[in-house]
């Protein structure tokens, strides 16, 4: 089999840190999405995780809380998400994973999105509130389509349930720097170096570390530590600046600022 | 006997409803409660540490009496369990007793609840008080306005109140930000949700401390009209209170079970909170059930007269129960339950939540089909003290 396109940008990072950007779609615009999904592939980002607007985001703090809040009234949907992904894969390999809840998901249909997601040129897929024990379908689905499930490692998951997450795991780990919802310092967070550690000892998967990483100085601390880090509210914030003016090329630079202390 | 007929698999899944969908960070949380709970389950102490609780701090038991004069209005024999008698007006205490004695034992300092007429909020914060727990409660903008009595009330029992601006500011709001707050600091704080609702063993658990009510109801009722009812009823916001009633007469293929939902301005102006009307099944703060959203899976504003049914979810165990037949669902509108709110005010003496007149506005309506000999039971969960104000304000009186 082919090597997907996680895997492959994985390799081709090996012995680097890559970046994962993460933007809401439709935050401030559908069409300022992928602007921002292109930006990601100028600045050399290892691949892009894009946010699917929920009414009821729950692992979400307020800056994509808002995010999202803002995406819904502008009435972007699943497909509307699905469809500008479509059309950035038109023009770039870069991987792109999307990150939704359980229920747009259940309420599609699993294997209707499975199959929608793959034929729009999504790689990958976090749910943040389906644990490997719901709903064997939904992971079945997904894996009948090609698409990766990507699982979450907690900084209060318990050693013994590891294999338990990474059996459902496919393409990358995405490693849980700290309790709390997105783009917040709040909550407990142990050494994430043992952690990766930890992972390793139980997988040769590529590993992601993300939530509260907001700067240049905390990617470099995760550099050589990790496969990758993942930055989504800092993103969120520098769109919020002015949603309406230089939001993509704000996006770019700070992109560029962090790819730059990765390879620092 | 009867705890077997609704029992969930080891996940805590009936049938298709229920689970456990939250974000990884939760899931070490949710074992150790469950450890704990199983472990306290067969404890004496732990049982005897909440049933004393139950009887001097809460009042139990709480009677059930016939209402007379409510009886001739509704064309049917009407009996009420007086839930609304125990401290803080009503049966949410069963409960936040039961969890504040676990967190306890837990080990942990703090507690956090989300709150929607303030009902579960006060009684979390007077048992967190009685425990010597720090206490946290969400509540929604909304609701904080439509139940300020309630916000002072739970700020003197020494509680935090943190009002929600986010969605529609009301529970669904509420619970999502307590979601938050638990993911954030679940080491040291335990969640004490206020309904049968949320991820296992949440359902299972709060229906359990609630089951007295039931037991109790069979026992009163029996001893003072002789036998069973003909029929229970109860409002179902999460469904707490309903399934605490219902659950001691779940072997009773002869008693029939309602559970009342809130219609609101009516079903079709889409302006309520009936979930079994529409069946759509969905996942909402960590469990599958019926859940009222739209054609992409985003959950819908609700409205609702009483803020404690105005909840787009509906506990799993009873969409499970309705798919089985073994309970009915019905629903009752603002206007029917503010016109029983005045009904048994004036007929009976006493001032029912909101919540539970639309329990009694079934029973007006649906009284004179049932006949004079029908015997019926209802679930008074709570008293109306705290809805004096809104029920002035809606009626164009205040
Ligand atoms: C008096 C009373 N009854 C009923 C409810 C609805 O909850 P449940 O359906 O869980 O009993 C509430 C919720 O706040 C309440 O305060």
């Amino acid at each position: 089999m082919n090597p997907s396109r996680l895997e492959a940008a994985f390799a081709a990072h090996r012995g680097r840190t890559g970046l994962i950007p993460f933007v809401t779609a439709g935050y401030p615009s559908l069409d300022a999405t992928l602007e921002m999904l292109r930006a990601f592939d100028r600045a050399g980002a290892l691949a892009v995780e894009v946010g699917i607007p929920f009414s009821d985001p729950i692992a979400d703090g307020p800056d994509i809380q808002r995010a999202s809040e803002w995406a819904l009234r502008e009435r972007v949907g699943t497909e509307d998400v699905l469809h500008t992904i479509e059309r950035f894969r038109a023009g770039s390999e870069l991987p792109v994973e999307v990150m939704t809840y359980a229920n747009p998901v259940v309420r599609m249909g699993a294997a209707a999105f499975a199959a929608r997601a793959k034929a729009a040129g999504v790689d990958g897929v976090i749910i943040s509130d389906l644990p490997p024990e719901e709903s064997a379908e939904t992971w079945k689905a997904f894996d009948d389509a090609g698409v990766d499930t990507i699982t979450l490692v907690a900084p209060t998951t318990d050693e013994d349930r590891v294999p338990d997450l990474l059996r459902r795991c496919r393409g990358f780990v995405y490693c849980l720097a700290r309790t709390g919802v997105t783009g917040q310092g709040a909550g407990y967070s142990g050494s994430i170096p043992d952690r990766v550690a930890l992972i390793r000892t139980h997988t040769a998967l590529p590993v992601a570390v993300g939530f509260g990483i907001a700067s240049g100085d905390d990617a470099r601390k995760l550099s050589g530590v990790a496969d990758a880090v993942i930055v989504g509210a800092a993103f969120i914030r520098r769109i919020t600046e002015n949603p309406a003016q230089g939001a993509v090329e704000r996006v770019e630079s700070f992109a560029r600022e962090l790819t730059g202390a990765l390879a620092g | 006997m009867s705890a077997s007929v609704s029992r969930p698999d080891a996940g805590g899944h009936f049938g298709p409803y229920g689970g456990k969908f939250v974000p990884e960070t939760l899931i070490h949380a949710l074992e150790e409660l469950e450890r704990e709970y199983e472990r306290a389950k067969g404890d004496a102490e732990f049982q005897r540490d909440l049933d004393e609780t139950l009887r001097d701090f809460a009042g139990r038991p709480t009677p059930v009496i016939e209402a007379k004069r409510f009886s001739e209005a509704a064309g049917c024999r009407v009996f009420l369990k007086r839930e609304d008698l125990l401290h803080t007006g009503a049966h949410k205490i069963n409960n936040t007793i039961g969890q504040c004695l676990l967190t306890k034992r837990m080990g942990k300092p703090r507690v956090i609840a989300e709150t929607g007429a303030g009902q579960h909020g006060v009684a979390t914060a007077a048992a967190a008080a009685r425990f010597g727990l720090e206490c946290v409660v969400y509540m929604g903008s909304e609701d904080a306005r439509r139940q300020k009595l309630n916000v002072e009330r739970m700020r003197l029992l020494g509680a935090e109140v943190r009002e929600v601006e986010a969605g529609s500011r009301t529970l669904k709001d509420a619970v999502n930000e307590a979601l938050r707050d638990w993911v954030t600091r679940v080491r040291d704080t335990h969640y004490i949700l206020g309904s049968v609702l949320g991820p296992h063993p949440f359902p299972v658990m709060v229906r359990d401390f609630h089951r007295v009510i039931g037991i109790e109801a069979r026992a009163q009722f029996d001893a003072l009209a002789g036998g069973l009812p003909d029929v229970l009823v109860a409002c179902v916001g999460g469904g707490s209170n309903a399934i605490g009633l219902f659950h001691a007469f779940l072997g009773d293929a002869s008693v029939r079970k309602v559970g009342v939902e809130a219609a609101g301005h009516g079903i079709a102006s889409g302006k309520h909170a009936a979930r079994v009307p529409e069946h759509s099944v969905g996942v909402l703060h960590g469990t599958r059930t019926l859940i009222l959203q739209d054609e992409h899976g985003m959950v819908r504003e609700t409205h609702s007269v009483s803020a404690g049914l105005d909840y787009p979810a509906l506990g799993p165990e009873h969409a499970w129960l309705n798919d089985q037949g073994l309970a009915e669902y019905s629903h009752a509108s603002d206007d029917e339950a503010l016109a029983a709110f005045e009904a048994l005010s004036r007929l009976e003496g006493i001032l029912p939540a909101l919540e539970s007149s639309h329990a009694l506005a079934w029973t007006l309506r649906e009284g004179r089909k049932l006949g004079p000999n029908a015997r019926v039971l209802v679930n008074l969960s709570g008293r109306g003290d705290k809805d004096v104000a809104e029920v002035l304000r809606v009626t164009g009186r205040g």
